[in-house]
């Protein structure tokens, strides 16, 4: 670690992976809900597991997120960053924020929630993935400003990169764009219209960019490769990125009331979209054959591999496979989105999470440059572990979906939603199954942690 | 020599095409973005043939050719500007790229007059399939040409400080091949849009 | 420049039918082959690259070809 405020990072961190067990718990509730619907009924109804399981999933990718900035800045400016102990103080806050809302989403029936939190002043509850009473929101807003002041002050007063750059780009889309979470029209058609300029534009547009970023930054670390070439395939993954995902908005807007013309931006634009995924696989796979050094944190560098090919397998070709306004006809909504929606938030986003926390904690921890070879062995298990589960969740929701989509869509007398659903229960069996394999690789992942420690002093 | 420094350095001649190798990738991912749009047109038109062709009727070929015209020709320039930081004629070099840029200049004028004059008739993306293809084309392409007015005005602005050579020239190289495949992909889009029924 | 004169008489005298189709899309893709050949300086480098451009040419000309005879017949 060059600098001592680096460690801030490292609550940040801790707190996004602890999050990320919660995240996985209740997603293995909420697919044994699927088989068994009254499963912890009524204490944890499967609309609140939903909730929890995604917004908890969006809360630790934040977390990460930040800790990866608070991480990466300070080597790229060459500084210390502006203010460590804001940096602290915003951790706590919203970790408290955030754990209070989901005890709120627990104990609570969610009426009762926007009851007491003072919706009806500003009412922004209520939709999908925002599900956050407005007071969470509010404190995302403040939390996330502070972040960008403390971020911000530290480039500017250092060392600017395209690294850095892209990384601010990113978390400032990121600002802009949620602050339509707050906008509600009462009109439906204008409400989705907005709601998925929070949700693709993050998903599809500026996550993206912190993703390359910190994909750049890592593989410039552990390849040695010149910073020029990788800045270089950063800039045209970003242009691309942002030319086809800004207007692919539209494959959300074919059945919604939207204006027509949507059917064929969204379909074409969105079509393009896997290109800047299969680039950062060329790229990450290009860099890593041409490295100079024989990094020793082989952990590290086996995710960032592992994240393009995921987010390019995810995001590209999951994505593809249902964005075309004619296919998606017939598939909008269905298991398949979720098949998509699992592999593509894996792939892209908790990947290289996991990858900048492997990169960065063995430095953190104070051991030398990675961590021990058997901490190693243990961590590159885990991700098998989870890669191969993931794999199998996609692929069993995959085939729900095209079953859904026969049974309940196709032919002259289709099945309604329920009896559909119970046809395809084998499927769901199957996808918690390799749910419970995804848990045991996020174990052996947190037991790499505790590998290896007496090694350290050698 | 390793292969990073083929990549980022000037490479010997033949080997990758010139210019940042980078750009080909993106140039070669435009050329794919551009490709479905045209042959997603071509599909599209099958289904209603008489109201592309009533419709393509009423877009402005001449406005379209001059653009070509100009187009073309202003890739000429870029090509003479290379040439001439071939043979370290710095001030030619910039003189080339400005003539290059003023046209592409000219090339939006008259792009913005011919969507003026859509737009006063009141023809909007809406009002048909054509007109959606028309616009999301041209506009997508529109954007294209800022872009590379602004890559070749940077490397003119370089250029200007002396920052390239015979020896050290991939900049312009750079934009002159970005600017060439923003000309190629008009030469496709004009006859398709405005000409073939 | 001349093929580009040639493609708006054609434009103006409002023509239409297969050949016509086809002489467009050939000189199209002349028009375009050169400006890969000699602007970008293709001709000078591996096939490799200037093949790709070519690939790409033929495939998008004749799949607008099949698109346009379709609708013909």
């Amino acid at each position: 670690m060059q600098y001592q405020s680096q460690a801030v990072a490292k609550p940040y961190f801790i707190a996004a992976l602890g999050l990320f067990a919660g995240q996985i718990l209740f997603g293995l509730i909420m697919g044994l809900q699927y088989v068994m619907g009254d499963f912890l009924f009524p204490e944890i109804p499967f609309n609140v597991a939903r909730m929890v399981h995604t917004n908890l999933l969006i809360v630790w990718l934040l977390f990460g997120f930040m800790g990866a900035a608070y991480y990466m800045v300070p080597e790229e400016s060459e500084r210390e960053i502006h203010s460590p102990k804001l940096a602290l103080a915003l951790f706590w806050i919203f970790l408290i924020a955030g754990a209070l809302t989901i005890v709120g989403y627990l104990a609570v029936p969610y009426a009762t929630l926007a009851k007491i939190t003072g919706n009806d002043l500003l009412p922004t509850m209520g939709r999908e993935f925002l599900e956050q009473p407005t007071i969470t929101k509010i404190g995302i807003v403040i939390v996330v400003l502070g972040f960008l002041f403390n971020i911000t002050m530290t480039v500017l007063k250092g060392r600017k990169t395209v690294v850095s750059s892209v990384m601010l780009i990113g978390f400032w889309g990121l600002a802009i764009f949620f602050l339509f979470s707050f906008y509600n029209p009462e009109n439906l058609v204008l409400d989705k219209y907005f709601w998925w300029w929070v949700v693709h534009l993050w998903v599809e547009g500026v996550w993206e960019l912190i993703l390359g970023s910190i994909l750049a930054f890592v593989l410039i670390k552990v390849t040695g490769v010149d910073r020029e070439v990788i800045e270089k395939w950063l800039y045209i993954i970003i242009a691309m990125t942002l030319i086809t995902g800004i207007i692919g908005t539209g494959h959300h807007y074919y059945w919604i009331g939207a204006p027509e013309y949507w059917q064929v931006l969204g379909s074409i634009f969105s079509a393009l979209e896997p290109i800047p995924f299969f680039m950062m696989a060329v790229f990450a796979f290009n860099m890593v054959n041409q490295r100079r050094r024989e990094h020793p944190n082989k952990a590290a560098t086996l995710w960032a591999l592992g994240t393009a090919v995921m987010a390019f397998l995810g995001a590209g070709v999951w994505g593809f496979l249902h964005t075309l306004a004619p296919v998606n006809f017939y598939t909008h909504g269905s298991q398949i989105t979720a098949a998509h929606g699992h592999m593509a938030f894996y792939g892209a986003y908790v990947m290289i999470v996991l990858c900048i926390i492997s990169y960065s904690m063995p430095l953190m921890r104070g051991r030398a440059a990675a961590n021990p070879p058997k901490a190693q062995v243990v961590e590159m298990w885990a991700f098998w572990v989870m890669t191969i589960s993931m794999v199998f969740i996609t692929l069993f929701l995959t085939g729900a979906g095209i079953l859904q989509i026969w049974l309940q869509r196709m032919g002259d007398t289709p099945m309604s939603f329920m009896a559909g659903q119970d046809q395809i229960a084998l499927f769901y069996w199957l996808r918690e199954i390799a749910g419970v394999g995804f848990l045991i690789g996020l174990i052996t992942y947190f037991i790499s942690f505790f590998v290896g420690g007496e090694e350290q002093a050698s | 020599m390793n292969k990073v420094d083929t990549i980022s350095a000037p490479h010997p001649k033949g080997y990758y095409p010139p210019g940042d190798f980078a750009i080909w990738f993106f140039i070669y991912a435009e050329l794919l973005a551009f490709g479905v749009f045209f042959v997603t047109y071509a599909f599209a038109r099958t289904y209603n043939v008489e109201m592309f062709n009533a419709s393509q009727l009423e877009l402005n070929r001449t406005a379209g050719a001059i653009n070509t015209v100009l187009l073309i020709t202003s890739s000429y320039f870029v090509i003479r500007a290379v040439a001439a930081i071939r043979e370290d004629q710095q001030n030619l070099c910039v003189k080339w790229l400005f003539a290059a840029i003023f046209l592409g200049g000219m090339f939006l004028v008259v792009k913005i007059i011919e969507f003026k004059a859509k737009f006063a008739a009141g023809i909007s993306l809406s009002t048909n399939t054509f007109y959606t293809f028309y616009f999301s084309m041209t506009v997508f392409h529109f954007m294209h040409v800022i872009l590379g007015m602004i890559i070749l005005g940077a490397v003119m602005l370089k250029a200007r400080r002396g920052g390239y050579s015979s020896q050290e020239h991939t900049g312009v190289e750079t934009g002159a091949s970005y600017w060439h495949m923003v000309d190629l992909v008009w030469i496709i889009l004009f006859p398709l849009v405005y000409v073939i029924r | 420049m001349l093929l580009t004169l040639a493609v708006l008489f054609i434009g103006q005298a409002g023509l239409g039918g297969t050949t016509v189709v086809c002489i467009l899309l050939i000189s199209t893709f002349v028009k375009t082959q050169m400006v890969a050949d000699y602007f970008m300086g293709l001709k000078r480098t591996r096939l490799i690259w200037r093949a790709i451009v070519t690939v790409y040419l033929l495939l998008v000309m004749s799949l607008i070809g099949l698109a346009y005879w379709l609708s013909l017949s």
